[in-house]
């Protein structure tokens, strides 16, 4: 009795043996499975310390509710820009005078142009500089960068590209300043709009994700919508008026001649989320409402329907690849509806659910 | 999985760790995202309050940027941090003697079952669980840690030592006084019951 008791806590102190029940390899199956052969009581020992070493790891598992990394990461991203900072307005005091200088050039040949143009982007972001506080970020790899804001959004800045933002948004709008291309995904806040300034083209979101290609060379800037709706208008005192995408739209918008070209998403891969976590539309039996509902959240378009109708109806259908024009088509031929689509809202008639 | 495999995920590691020591802020999040949950796990396993070990990680990392080109030759990166976070753990807060969870806290008296109940179908392989999961909670810290890195994490008794910066001798010490404890808190328990036992449990594997 004491020998097998023996055997087991020299078992259960063995690293070999922790580790072949971990992780189970050939080498160590042949070892183990040789050992076994040794004697019963050595059998039995194996097997009962194989039990415990299992049950102590299964006893650590235990489901996190709700664990807070990304707080902790907000945090720890604002108190490394904090630093940053305090070293940086040292050097600033030192090329103030010579910015001045500049500026006060620069703001009466800027007078001149504007009678026949926009002020160049160039100006305006140093003005926008001095006002606010931002912090510059080149992504100098050549991969996207992953940036995380101050209210928990995220951008995913493209290669070569520049993202200048304030460290912490603390304004009426979240405006954020970009040079090159980069994904957006913007938690959603009604009371502070986030602007992406872009080529003297601003996009505004309350919260979506979508994607914006402003790369230098042309004066094209190209927003391509996922989720959510996106209003895109040329930052211009007398706004000509703001043009609104849904998913899966995209336009190409020049504000230096003042065109817009507003086309639907062929290419599905444009507004891929760069990472991880697609959305997913596969449902399996599940209520039809259920679905209906998640659309309406995804692309923030008002469903109409008859609740009566099709309280009772279930789907079974995968359509996360689809523009949603498509996802409404097939969820309304698998339940004999027919629908329309406006600006805004879709309607769907049924004819009986199924 | 082949050792070319094992090696490519080291270098990957490798050339994450020099991304981030050249100033590299996304490899940096990498690092973070890949073992947060990790450093969770443990720092709320042995400090009660949630908000001291928050505080802590995220003073971990923010040192962990700052004296980045510093940073020595790493082969684990997720037991140096687990050392680093540990060893500050320690500084700032007396570790609770022992954390129960909440839901072992209504879990009933072990002696309440008897061997027939524990053979019962679905319940019996819960009930184990329940019952080291308590157990677990109430071994004195040491062991507690002792049990977590070897049982959980894998580490070996060496990485053990080093982790808990005790001598190789006294890890087998602590590990067989804390495998003792767990043993005895199962219900019943003799080799041949506790043989029955396991045999139930064995069933659900």
């Amino acid at each position: 009795m004491t020998n097998n008791n023996l055997l087991l806590n020299e078992l259960l102190q063995n690293d070999d043996f922790v580790a072949w029940v971990f992780s189970p390899t050939e080498a160590r199956d042949v070892y183990w499975a040789n050992y076994v052969t040794t004697s019963e009581a050595h059998a039995d020992a194996v097997e009962k310390a194989r039990k415990l070493t299992l049950l102590f790891r299964e006893s650590h598992i235990i489901e996190e509710s709700e664990n807070h990394s990304d707080d902790i990461w907000s945090r720890i991203e604002q108190s490394i820009h904090a630093q940053a900072n305090q070293t940086v307005s040292i050097h600033r005091k030192k090329w103030w005078w010579a910015a001045a200088g500049i500026a006060v050039i620069a703001s009466t040949m800027g007078y001149y142009f504007l009678q026949k143009t926009a002020p160049t982007s160039l100006a305006m972001n140093t003005a926008m500089k001095e006002a606010k506080h931002l912090i510059e970020r080149k992504n100098n790899s050549s991969k996207d960068e992953a940036i995380l804001l101050s209210d928990g959004s995220r951008v995913f800045l493209a290669a070569g590209s520049t993202l200048k933002n304030q460290p912490i948004f603390n304004d009426s709008t979240r405006d954020v300043y970009l040079d090159g291309e980069a994904f957006f995904e913007i938690v959603k806040d009604p009371q502070h709009p986030f602007l992406v300034h872009a080529h003297n083209i601003v996009t505004r979101v309350l919260g979506t994700s979508f994607r914006v290609n402003a790369r230098s060379a042309n004066n094209d800037v190209t927003v391509a919508v996922r989720t959510g709706k996106v209003a895109v208008f040329a930052e211009k005192e007398n706004d000509p008026g703001k043009m609104v995408l849904l998913p899966n739209q995209q336009v190409v918008i020049n504000a230096s001649n003042n065109t817009a070209i507003k086309t639907a998403v062929r290419d599905t891969l444009l507004i891929k989320q760069p990472n991880y976590k697609p959305l997913s539309f596969d449902y399996e039996d599940a209520p039809l409402i259920t679905v209906l509902n998640d659309l309406q959240a995804a692309y923030h378009v008002q469903i109409n329907y008859n609740k009566d109708k099709i309280t009772n109806c279930r789907i079974t259908t995968s359509i996360g690849e689809e523009p949603l024009s498509d996802k409404i088509r097939i969820i309304c031929s698998a339940i004999n509806a027919t629908y329309t689509i406006d600006e805004n809202s879709v309607t769907i008639q049924s004819q009986g659910g199924d | 999985m082949t050792t070319a495999g094992i090696d490519e995920k080291y270098l990957n590691v490798q050339l994450l760790l020099d991304q981030f020591r050249s100033g590299n802020f996304s490899a940096f999040s990498n690092l973070y995202q890949s073992h947060i949950n990790s450093l969770l796990h443990y720092g709320n396993r042995i400090i009660s309050d949630k908000e001291i070990v928050k505080d802590v990680i995220h003073d971990l990392f923010v040192e962990m940027w700052n004296r980045r080109q510093s940073l020595p030759e790493i082969h684990n990166i997720e037991f140096y941090l687990l050392k680093a976070l540990r060893y500050k753990l320690f500084k700032v807060s007396n570790p609770v003697v022992s954390v129960h969870f909440q839901e072992n806290q209504t879990s009933a008296d072990s002696s309440t079952f008897t061997i027939d109940q524990l053979l019962e179908e679905k319940e019996s392989r819960q009930n184990t669980i329940r019952i080291m999961q308590d157990a677990i909670s109430r071994l004195p810290l040491r062991q507690r840690e002792v049990i977590y890195f070897r049982f959980f994490k894998g580490y070996t008794n060496q990485q053990v030592a080093d982790l808990l910066n005790i001598n190789y001798q006294s890890v087998s010490n602590l590990q067989q006084r804390a495998i003792d404890s767990l043993k005895r808190a199962i219900p019943g328990y003799s080799l041949e019951l506790f043989s029955v036992l396991l045999f139930a449990f064995q069933i659900y594997f």
